[in-house]
């Protein structure tokens, strides 16, 4: 398998906030998603890979070179959305188009137009007066129009409806079918994920909290329910985060077979969604 | 580097029919002027439409999408400066076409067609007030430089007064007496040459600081 995004050990400080030496490595063919809270270092780890802020430490190696030195050569073959539309408002969707296409060595005119036909994009409308989902549509456009191998996203989907968060999953799904791409997407929106995500990266605070494989994920954790009596006799260490209510507890496991063994029918487990993954882990210290 | 000249043409295209007209109020109301109109309307104009550019990229917050594209960070530094020379070169054209237009249907106003003394002139003011607010926009962005160009405009009016005062109580001093005696005895084509090598010089400097800043800058 071949590596297009590694990342080891970066690091990036900031007056409230730092990234405390993170991995990641995504395959090609692959779409990682990238979950966590508001303010995890979503944002700042992906403004880091595109170079528009610099690292303190650690390594960025994207198609096995490195994201500062190979800037331009990289940006050729990755292609973005962002969470907010960064196109300048006062073009039209086609002076927008003839500003950025010659940027791209390997731009391809019918890409685009079958994109923009796809999603009845209208060329000669002015980007402010397009509506948000719209937007979303006009930049993933772009990034689909010059060959892109990897394509990062920084929540695409939030303050979108639900009808163009599937559209769009829909397309990457499409997208990925070609086994040279590989996507990084960043959103808060597990369920954009649970669809679509091959791995999950999340990240808390700074650190990267998980990393694995979401079907091995969604398969071996368990969301176990027990009463108020068990509480007392758990051993924690099994643990990730412990709920506890009125008539009993509730709590993430990562291994539900081992649970069910230890516990047996003093518990009953479900599937947790990727949504309790996340919120288990990020609470962490304040429930156990 | 040049579509992104063009960028900034086509996001301000109704700051240029605003500055059609206002050459046209400038061409009127300047008439007392004399060949001094055409440096003011061009510092005026060339001053707003880089300025309503560099807004235009604050309010997009299209830092992210420049840098996010295969685009040297020196190429859109560039990119803005020489646009302030299509900008003159645009200015001067109207100007021009402007001279011949009230000259031919005969209307009763002065004109002062362009000569070379005039359009140096105006590069030279143009110039010297991009040279110095681009580096503070690549550095501090817009916000912070409509704060430093309000001083800039106090210290540059302020400035060029105490600068004739001076001349005029130092005009024996040798160097005030050198200068005003190489504009008295050379051509207009070597004052012309001497005053171009200067603004080069002056811009490229400026540029180089604009660059070294904006290449250290996060967004």
């Amino acid at each position: 398998m071949e590596t297009i995004l590694e990342i080891k050990g970066l690091k990036k400080s900031f007056k409230d906030f730092s990234l405390k030496g993170i991995d990641i490595t995504i395959e090609k063919g692959y779409i990682m998603g990238f979950v966590g809270p508001n303010g995890a270092g979503k944002t700042t780890t992906i403004k880091l890979i595109m170079n528009l802020m610099k690292k303190d430490e650690g390594v960025i190696k994207i198609f096995g070179l490195d994201n500062v030195k190979h800037e331009l050569d990289i940006k050729q073959k990755i292609g973005f959305v962002y969470d907010e539309n960064n196109y300048y408002e006062e073009l039209t969707i086609l002076e927008m188009k003839r500003v950025v296409a010659p940027f791209y060595k390997t731009w391809d005119d019918n890409a685009f137009n079958k994109y923009i036909g796809e999603f009845r994009l209208p060329l000669k409308k002015k980007i402010k007066d397009l509506s948000k989902g719209m937007k979303m549509k006009f930049s993933l456009t772009v990034a689909l129009s010059h060959n892109a191998q990897l394509l990062i996203m920084d929540e695409p989907t939030s303050g979108l409806d639900p009808l163009v968060r599937r559209e769009l999953l829909e397309i990457l799904s499409q997208i990925i079918q070609d086994e040279n791409k590989a996507v990084f997407f960043s959103t808060h929106i597990t369920t954009d994920l649970e669809k679509i995500a091959d791995y999950i990266t999340l990240i808390n605070d700074g650190e990267i909290v998980l990393c694995s494989d979401k079907d091995e994920l969604m398969n071996n954790y368990g969301l176990v329910r027990g009463g108020k009596e068990l509480l007392y006799n758990l051993n924690t260490k099994d643990f990730i985060g412990i709920k506890e209510n009125q008539f009993g507890f509730e709590a993430l496991v990562k291994d539900k077979n081992q649970a069910q063994k230890a516990y047996k029918d003093k518990i009953i487990i479900e599937k947790p969604s990727l949504e309790d993954i996340m919120l288990y882990y990020t609470r962490r210290c304040q429930n156990v | 580097m040049f579509n992104l000249v063009i960028k900034d043409i086509l996001i301000q295209k109704k700051q240029l029919i605003f500055s059609l007209v206002y050459l046209v109020f400038i061409l009127v109301t300047f008439q007392g002027m004399g060949e001094a109109m055409f440096p003011m309307g061009l510092v005026a104009m060339a001053y707003m439409l880089s300025m309503t550019a560099c807004a235009y990229e604050e309010k997009n917050r299209s830092d992210l999408l420049l840098n996010s594209l295969p685009i040297k960070r020196e190429s859109i530094v560039a990119s803005k400066y020489l646009s302030v020379f299509v900008y003159t070169l645009m200015v001067t054209a109207l100007y021009e076409a402007m001279v011949i237009i009230i000259n031919i249907l005969n209307i009763p106003l002065k004109t002062f067609p362009l000569s070379l003394e005039m359009f140096i002139g105006g590069l030279v003011a143009v110039c010297s007030m991009t040279g110095i607010y681009f580096p503070i926009y690549f550095k501090f962005g817009y916000m912070k430089m409509r704060v430093a160009n309000f001083v800039l405009f106090f210290l540059f009016f302020f400035g060029s007064s105490y600068m004739t005062h001076f001349l005029n109580s130092n005009h024996d001093s040798l160097l005030v007496n050198g200068i005003i005696n190489f504009f008295n005895t050379q051509s207009d084509i070597t004052i012309s040459l001497v005053l171009l090598i200067i603004i080069a010089v002056y811009m490229l400097l400026s540029f180089l600081l604009s660059a070294w800043f904006y290449n250290r800058r996060e967004f």
